[in-house]
């Protein structure tokens, strides 16, 4: 999943970049409300993380700006003030969540999964699709019970495509999901991709629609 | 116990007993040298009686009134043919009129009347004159008597009343806790209680407002540390993940830098505390050209790290009297901003010496500059420029400002000389160029 960071302190966005990488989300980082619009306008992000006390516009007004163009992305508020009231108005004016800092990189993990799961429709933590079983808290893969070894590249694909079965993924679009701003990517990374998690999953579960895309069905 | 009350009501009985027994003490005078008269008065009259009626019968009235105690003596040929009361025989008196007589240790008033073969004589016994003077005395001060408890319950009732806006104020004070620093009501006190909780509310408004301070000191503390350690928990946990030497070595620096900007708050907020208005101040003579040197070289490392060409202008010597602690942190974050914010390839000069108001120390970079509508706000606590993306403590400049003030100085902020970067100038009193030169060699710190 892509996520775009808002945070305007260098260091602790840099820390967040880093960590919430080894997660396996692509997160691309604005230090500032303009920069962050201006992605919105351009990619399909899965979730912002959002800071409240930015230079050029308050995080508050922000998300208000998001919420009345009726932008539905899931936003979670990571930010320093943690009054009650603080959190009420946070969550009344949009957003989906309220992490106070310093907060438990594990749980902004979980809570990121969480919001993910809810947005998909689903209830249990695990995501299972005919002989499939994915546990996205710990990104593993199981076929028939046996563990398969994804790359984070492919495990990234694989989580898109299967997030809502039936929706097909243009090859612009996954690679969108798949690589933030500063990523070199091939021209055939998608393909070479999907080729190698055809291998390991075997065919048949992911879809081609030439020229316009992949899909993975609705189980039967 | 001292209390006002009780002394108030101490003075007011005493002063009261005190006219109670001067009055007494006049009223008795007084009434002496009337009974006297009166007295006198009536030995003429009784004797005149008895010259005219001849010798019996006298007046029973007269005669045996008790207080009194007439003794009427008549000789005849120097025979006392008649006395009365009849047992009291006196001995005829030397001449006539009115006579002080010694009669048996005590003193007799009386009235002698002579015609050519009797002597008529009224008398007294002097003493039995001051009995009922005395007694007539008494009888007129017992009411005074009777009057003092009522003045004395009045007494305690008027200072009571009198006391009582004390006592509410008291109370008002007693009942507070330490926060609860709403100023009195002062509305209808009396002009001697109006100065005291005048200046008691003035007291405690300032009082609130150092302690406001304070909590928003705190708060704010405890609010800024939280971006910090948000950064350490989560470089702590990318060191965990991460494999392989190098990463791991990566990280751990990242970490300590981490670390590191943590400790640097809390040492700027520790500086911060310390100029607090409130905070006692410790001054010695500082000779501020030396320091700034000081100052200069310690962040000669990290300047030359950052491609930053740090460096002193040549200026004067020049001694100020001020907290040699508060002035060097005030230099060494003007430094420390200034490299902080200049790009690679920058230059920061270091000036100080004398200007009308004293001393100057100027600090010109030729980074960003600060837009002058920022100019005032930069001096706020936890301010950072927009777009800065530095990752300071944001009390910088709000050191520099409490230190400045706290030493009577004042601080502007300019763009440097070509119109590009940041001029920081600090006047600060200094002691006179004569007095410089004596203490020329004085150690900066």
């Amino acid at each position: 999943m892509r996520i775009l960071l808002v945070e305007d302190d260098s260091m602790l966005g840099d820390a967040l970049c880093r960590s919430l990488t080894q997660d396996g989300f692509v997160v691309d980082w604005a230090q500032n409300a303009e920069d962050a619009e201006l992605s919105l306008s351009s990619v399909v992000y899965g979730l912002v993380l959002l800071d409240l006390g930015l230079p050029d516009k308050e995080g508050l007004e922000f998300l208000s700006d998001q919420r009345s163009a009726a932008n539905p992305i899931p936003i979670i508020i990571l930010t320093a003030r943690d009054a009650v009231v603080d959190r009420i108005a946070g969550l009344d004016t949009g957003a989906d969540d309220y992490l106070v800092k310093p907060f438990d990189p594990d749980e902004l993990s979980a809570r990121i999964r969480a919001l993910q799961r809810r947005q998909a429709g689903r209830f249990s933590p695990l995501i299972e699709h005919g002989s499939l079983v994915i546990n996205p808290a710990i990104r593993e893969v199981y076929r028939n019970g046996e563990r398969i070894w994804l790359t984070a590249k492919e495990y990234a694909l694989l989580a898109a495509l299967i997030e809502r079965p039936g929706t097909l993924l243009s090859k612009a679009s996954i690679e969108e999901r798949l690589y933030g701003w500063g990523d070199e990517v091939e021209s055939n990374a998608v393909e070479v991709h999907i080729h190698n998690l055809r291998k390991k999953l075997g065919h048949g579960i992911i879809r081609t629609v030439r020229g316009v895309g992949y899909i993975i069905e609705e189980p039967s | 116990m001292n209390s006002i009350g009780r002394r108030l009501q101490t003075l007011l009985l005493g002063g009261f007993l005190f006219v109670g027994i001067l009055a007494c003490a006049a009223v008795y005078l007084i009434a002496r040298d009337e009974f006297d008269e009166l007295f006198d008065y009536q030995l003429v009259q009784v004797a005149n009686a008895l010259f005219r009626q001849g010798v019996v019968p006298l007046p029973s009235s007269i005669s045996h009134e008790d207080e009194a105690k007439l003794v009427v003596s008549v000789w005849k040929d120097g025979k006392l043919v008649y006395a009365d009361p009849p047992g009291i025989r006196l001995h005829p008196p030397r001449g006539a009129g009115f006579l002080d007589l010694p009669v048996g240790g005590s003193t007799w008033r009386a009235f002698v009347l002579r015609t050519d073969d009797r002597i008529i004589q009224v008398s007294q016994p002097i003493a039995a004159r001051r009995d009922i003077s005395f007694n007539f005395s008494v009888h007129a001060v017992t009411p005074l008597l009777v009057a003092f408890p009522i003045f004395a319950f009045f007494i305690w009732l008027s200072v009571r009343i009198g006391m009582s806006p004390l006592n509410r104020i008291a109370e008002d004070v007693g009942r507070r806790s330490p926060s609860q620093l709403k100023p009195l009501p002062i509305d209808g006190l009396p002009s001697e209680i109006l100065p005291l909780a005048t200046h008691l509310n003035y007291f405690m408004a300032r009082l609130s407002d150092a302690l406001e301070r304070q909590k928003r000191f705190v708060a704010d503390a405890a609010h800024e540390l939280r971006t910090p350690l948000a950064v350490i928990a989560l470089q702590l946990r990318i060191l965990e993940r991460s494999t392989g030497e190098d990463k791991s070595g990566e990280a751990i620096d990242r970490l300590r830098d981490g670390i590191r900007r943590a400790a640097h708050m809390v040492a700027q907020l520790l500086v911060l505390a310390r100029l607090e208005p409130e905070s006692p101040k410790a001054f010695s003579k500082l000779r501020l050209d030396i320091a700034s040197g000081e100052v200069v070289a310690e962040h000669a490392r990290i300047a030359e790290q950052r491609g930053v060409d740090l460096g002193m202008i040549e200026g004067e010597p020049v001694t100020v009297v001020g907290e040699v602690e508060s002035l060097r942190a005030m230099i060494a974050n003007l430094v420390d901003n200034a490299v902080r914010y200049t790009k690679a390839g920058g230059a920061v000069d270091v000036r100080v010496g004398r200007s009308d108001a004293g001393a100057f120390v100027e600090v010109v970079d030729n980074g960003p500059g600060i837009p002058p509508g920022e100019r005032e706000r930069v001096f706020e606590r936890f301010y950072r420029c927009t777009r800065s993306g530095e990752s300071g403590s944001g009390l910088g400049l709000a050191i520099v400002k409490s230190a400045v003030e706290r030493h009577g100085g004042t601080i502007t902020l300019d763009q440097g000389p070509d119109g590009k970067g940041l001029r920081v100038v600090v006047q600060l009193p200094a002691l006179p160029a004569v007095i410089e030169d004596r203490t020329g060699s004085f150690p900066p710190t």
